[in-house]
């Protein structure tokens, strides 16, 4: 007899695909268990269900509950993105872009490093984003089955297939929030205290309206007074629309209850982080599976990493915003005088110095989409990297232009 | 724009850390133009530190170069699968095997050992140690390399060396010599410094005078840069790591070779054992409070199974480390940062990783804060992570024959241990840190083995049909046996490498 009796009950709030995901895995996890849906309306903010997005970090969640990604690509649940591209984002106004997939590798050191290096050469070099595949894909229209790609997904029909997975698995949907020994608030609706991330993030309003788009990136471009995107099938534009507030819940397992989702974090627009938030904490909630009577300990634990998780994924995001690359207009004049977090200071403080990026657990985001982000921006770090040093810049040119190459050829080994 | 690189690096001392330091910064520091010097004494002998190793040395010796084969033969190595620990948890008890590698397979997203931890009490299932090839191979003093194929049990090996430390020092001078590290014998008589407190020279007892941009001081216990020149304080870390000297004394090597190190507890500390080619290392490790130096040199040499081949050493240390590893332009890197008790082998390691962060973190001679902060933040990290994990040793236990064992198993504990403990012992779960050292099969098996017995297991494990997890766990348990009862005698594999 296991000391630690595992949940009878689960109940499940909330009426899009991140409740919904919720409970098809943890049913899953504890057949024995009775798993509940409390269908609810999504609200206008609750972002991680209305454009839901999966970086690759967290698509074995999805393929734990019987969707692997190219199941979800096959059936027409997913598209690829395979990159997100920024216009007017940078110090001389240059395009850049960011795989969701990591960059190519050379033998004869990093490759921002050589990258950095081979700017002293004689040749012109391409930009960075050129040695990613997923870009150069991404901008040719193509697809490349050697890169893994976030998969884009289509709420609705997510939602039915998951929905129906759930019924299937014996998952109940009923009307009224029974007893349970866990609740899991996936309403994507804000309670409890929380931590305010508008210096990191500073979005107060975003608007979103239909528009055809289907290239298999996300397409930014900064503007004087904040942003715009095209994400597939929508136009974005922040300072206009529904308010949204980016943060996160300070403690979002207590008693009996659960939040997950935007009712945990508030990621923000940029980069539609949030379901992919959603699952890295369903993968927590998996590993530190509760039991029937409430563990304080195992919640603190819980706590602990979900908050590590979101602040890592804040302050990705934040580089975008701090990052150094567009100083027009007032709402980037504006940024200068924003607080930020000490993780981002150090983040960009050790950067600046010497292009490195301070490593940290529980990371949902590809490391060379950090390097991309800061680089394209325009950051050069002050310092070159030691290694790098040993190779002279007309071959640190020469390697990064074989490289691009063959890249642009489709013709590298992944 | 002047050149603000480092020109000359001067590393001060010539043990294990020295040379090790020297290898690597003739191997990637070298652009052609600076110079690498390091400054060593003959008559000053050096602690011989880390004659076991951990895993992470392998990742040393690929980005050196470096030759499996020409480093055991050199080094008068053996393969290293693990650590036996006897009498941790109760005196002359049967003890219990730290394995390198991993232990089973997970199921459906579930840990190994809590799968474990719920049939452990089932016919054929056994105990743990039969699920980590490293153990069973250990066992059976056969050693083969991992398996690449994830289906084979072999795939969850890992291994690491047991080396002559003095041997080891000459391999690697030899190629940083050959890299180009200009080697200076002298005893160092007084340091020079600039007028910001940087270390601008060191002076040798016959006037020579060795200018340099940074300094890397490798001089041991004495931290004769860190400590003595720059001031830097120590934190003492001996009200949780009262061990405090060392005696060691090698032996006639005894067969078979065993591809493991023993640690044997006493009633006021342990007793360490390396099995080398041409002898055995050994040594004992106690807290001078508890036990007399020389009724700890009779309890060390009453222990041992061969004959002495030379006088028995005596050390003398503390266990902690300084507040910063890196101050003006001074790194420590080895001893003259800190110390802990070689129970996990984890001096060679954690040499390394001074030597990995400084690489990476590596100033100019403006010598910003950036650098130097984040490095000290870093090693200090790496420090604590491991001291916690040694304390653990000590306080997980059901000893209470002697003073000493009663000290440590009542001791306070840091809060970070006090964590850890509570959460396994309640859950059977092991916190995940960031960028720690010892993974989840070495707390694992270190906390069961020293009897931090969890009260239940994950509830998911319930969730698994029983008939067939059972069926699962013993067929690992008999592949694991087979596959391990195909590999070589350690003494041949050692005796093939010529």
């Amino acid at each position: 007899m296991n000391a630690r009796a595992g949940l009878r009950t689960v109940a499940v709030v909330g009426g899009g695909p991140v409740a919904l995901v919720c409970a098809v895995a943890l049913k899953q996890a504890l057949p024995g268990a009775n798993v509940a849906v409390v269908p609810a309306a999504v609200p206008d903010d609750a972002l991680a269900d209305r454009f839901p997005l999966a970086l690759p970090a967290v698509h074995d969640v999805l393929a734990r509950i019987g969707m692997p990604a190219e199941l979800l690509l096959a059936r027409g649940v997913a598209r690829p993105r395979l990159a997100s591209r920024f216009d007017d984002w940078s110090r001389d106004g240059a395009r850049w872009m960011v795989g969701d997939d990591g960059a190519a590798t050379l033998a004869e050191g990093r490759l921002p490093a050589l990258w950095l290096r081979a700017q002293g050469g004689q040749e012109r070099v391409p930009p960075f984003h050129a040695l990613n595949p997923g870009c150069v894909a991404a901008a040719a229209g193509i697809g490349d089955p050697r890169v893994e790609p976030a998969l884009h997904l289509d709420p609705v029909r997510l939602a039915q297939a998951l929905a129906s997975i759930a019924r299937q698995g014996g998952v109940r949907f009923v009307d009224a929030v029974p007893d349970a020994d866990l609740t899991i608030d996936a309403s994507g609706r804000r309670t409890g205290n929380w931590e305010d991330w508008q210096g990191a993030l500073p979005c107060e309003r975003v608007g979103f309206a239909p528009a055809a788009n289907d290239a298999p990136y996300d397409a930014y471009r900064a503007t004087a007074q904040g942003w715009t995107a095209h994400w597939p099938g929508v136009a974005v534009t922040t300072g206009q629309g529904i308010a949204i507030a980016p943060g996160r819940q300070s403690a979002p397992f207590r008693g009996r209850t659960l939040a997950t989702g935007d009712a945990a974090v508030q990621p923000g627009p940029l980069g539609r982080a949030g379901f992919t938030l959603a699952l890295g904490q369903l993968a927590l909630l998996l590993e530190l599976m509760p039991t029937r009577d409430p563990e304080p300990l195992l919640q603190a634990e819980y706590n602990r990493r979900v908050a590590l998780q979101a602040d890592r994924m804040r302050d990705f995001l934040a580089l975008h915003y701090h990052g150094g690359g567009r100083t027009q207009g007032p709402f980037w004049h504006r940024l200068r005088n924003l607080p930020r977090p000490p993780s981002l200071a150090r983040l960009l403080a050790q950067f600046a110095r010497r292009g490195h990026i301070v490593p940290a657990d529980e990371e949902l985001v590809h490391r060379d989409a950090w390097v991309a982000v800061l680089l394209g921006q325009g950051m050069v770090p002050e310092r070159p990297d030691p290694v790098a040093l040993s190779v002279p810049p007309d071959r640190a040119a020469r390697l990064i232009n074989d490289l691009a190459a063959r890249i642009a050829a489709l013709d590298y080994s992944a | 724009m002047t050149d603000r690189r480092i020109a000359h690096v001067v590393i001060v001392g010539g043990g294990t850390a020295g040379w090790m330091t020297a290898a690597a910064a003739g191997r990637f520091l070298d652009d052609g133009q600076r110079r690498i010097t390091l400054v060593e004494s003959d008559a000053i002998g050096t602690v011989g530190v880390g004659e076991a190793t951990i895993p992470s040395i392998l990742n040393f010796n690929k980005l050196l170069g470096i030759d499996e084969a020409e480093f055991l033969r050199e080094t008068k190595g053996s393969f290293k699968l693990g650590i036996e620990f006897a009498g941790w948890h109760r005196p002359g008890g049967s003890g219990y095997f730290h394995p390198f590698g991993s232990f089973g397979r997970d199921i459906e997203g579930v840990n190994f050992h809590q799968l474990w931890l719920k049939l452990r009490g089932e016919a054929g299932i056994g105990p743990i140690g039969d699920y980590s090839p490293s153990t069973v191979a250990a066992r059976a003093a056969a050693f083969g390399p991992p398996v690449g194929d994830p289906r084979s049990p072999l795939s969850g090996m890992a291994y690491a060396y047991h080396i002559d430390a003095t041997l080891y020092a000459a391999f690697l001078r030899k190629r940083a010599e050959a890299d180009g590290v200009a080697r200076v014998e002298g005893r160092i008589v007084a340091v020079d410094r600039a007028d910001n407190g940087h270390v601008s020279a060191v002076r040798l007892d016959d006037g020579r005078v060795v200018a340099g941009d940074l300094f890397i001081d490798c001089s041991g216990f004495r931290s004769l840069l860190l400590g003595d020149t720059m001031g830097v304080g120590f934190e003492d870390w001996s009200h949780w790591l009262p061990c405090d000297r060392a005696i060691a004394v090698p032996t006639e090597r005894t067969e078979p070779v065993l591809p493991y190190t023993r640690a044997t507890a006493h009633v006021a500390g342990w007793q360490w054992r390396i099995p080398l080619q041409h002898r055995t290392g050994n040594g004992v490790v106690y807290s001078s409070r508890f036990l007399g130096d020389d009724a700890a040199e009779k309890l060390l040499l009453s222990r041992l199974d061969a004959a002495p081949t030379a006088a028995p050493r005596r050390l003398s240390f503390t266990a902690g480390q300084r507040c910063a590893m890196w101050a003006g332009n001074v790194i420590a890197i080895g001893l003259s940062g800190g110390f802990l008790e070689p129970l996990e082998s984890t001096s060679i390691h954690l040499i390394q990783q001074g030597i990995s962060k400084l690489f990476a973190l590596f100033p100019d001679r403006d010598f910003s804060n950036v650098e130097r902060d984040e490095y000290n933040r870093q090693m200090a990290d790496n420090y604590r992570s491991i001291r916690d994990f040694i304390i653990l040793h000590y306080h997980a236990t059901a000893r209470d024959d002697s003073p000493f064992w009663s000290h440590v198993r009542t001791m306070d504990v840091p809060d970070s241990l006090t964590r850890k403990l509570d959460l396994f012992r309640q859950k059977g779960r092991v916190f995940r840190y960031e960028d720690e050292l010892f993974a989840m099969p070495s707390w694992v098996a270190v906390l069961l083995g020293q009897g931090v017995d969890p009260v239940g297991y994950d509830p998911v494990a319930d969730a698994l049909d029983e008939e067939r997890l059972g069926g699962a766990l013993r067929q690992m348990r008999s592949a694991t046996a087979a596959a391990v009862a195909g590999l070589p005698p350690h003494g041949a594999v050692l005796a093939r490498l010529g």
